[in-house]
């Protein structure tokens, strides 16, 4: 399935689109709508501390058991399930690096959304394109 | 009950009833922390410099003005 590439403020530029795609997260009863950024350069699946709020998560210092490092500097997060289901495509279930920080995007990385799906970019045209595995 | 037994009386579900069944499974499993993909004590590496428009911009700028020339 193909989408677009998209800004999210419309005082951008068409060139400043990015590869996101509109997904709604559920964990246990509550449900959040999200854009996430399709990012190859991701080790791993990123939510932001207010969307992991949303969804009704706590967060422990105890569970912060694994470590970003790189772009959004060295934090400990929380390892957060959750199922997301993007329109047309089939429900997965994604592990997410949960970090207590809001400034940063819903981010789709390697583990394990590149896992759920293979990836096909066609930035020239502004696309990408979504293949479950 | 077995796998092999429950699958029969699954497939006799509506749509509806089987998402909601795959629905209700996942959440058993979000439960789980042992289910995580991700693993305890690994560190995760994010490459991508989010938000750098600016940079961007300037190397696009640096393009064209070399195809200037």
């Amino acid at each position: 399935m193909r989408f677009r590439y998209s800004t999210l403020d419309p005082s951008q530029s068409p060139a400043e689109s990015l590869p996101r795609v509109p997904l709604v997260l559920r964990l246990a009863n509550r449900a959040i709508e999200a854009h996430g950024l399709v990012d190859s350069g991701s080790a791993a699946n990123v939510l932001p501390y207010e969307a992991g709020l949303q969804l009704g998560a706590i967060w422990d210092d105890r569970k912060a058991n694994i470590r970003l490092a790189g772009a959004l500097g060295n934090q400990r997060a929380v390892p957060l399930l959750v199922t997301a289901e993007i329109a047309g495509l089939p429900m997965v279930r994604l592990a997410f690096a949960w970090i207590k920080a809001s400034d940063v995007p819903v981010v789709l990385g390697q583990t394990n959304f590149f896992v759920e799906f293979d990836v096909s970019f066609y930035r020239s045209r502004f696309e990408f394109e979504l293949t479950p595995r | 009950m077995t796998l092999t037994e429950l699958l029969p009386e699954v497939m006799r579900l509506s749509q509806p009833e089987k998402i909601k069944l795959i629905q209700v499974l996942a959440e058993e499993l979000d439960a789980s922390e042992d289910a995580s993909p991700l693993e305890p004590g690994k560190v995760y590496y994010v490459a991508t410099p989010y938000n750098a428009f600016g940079a961007a911009q300037a190397l696009m700028d640096a393009l064209e003005a070399s195809s200037e020339k």
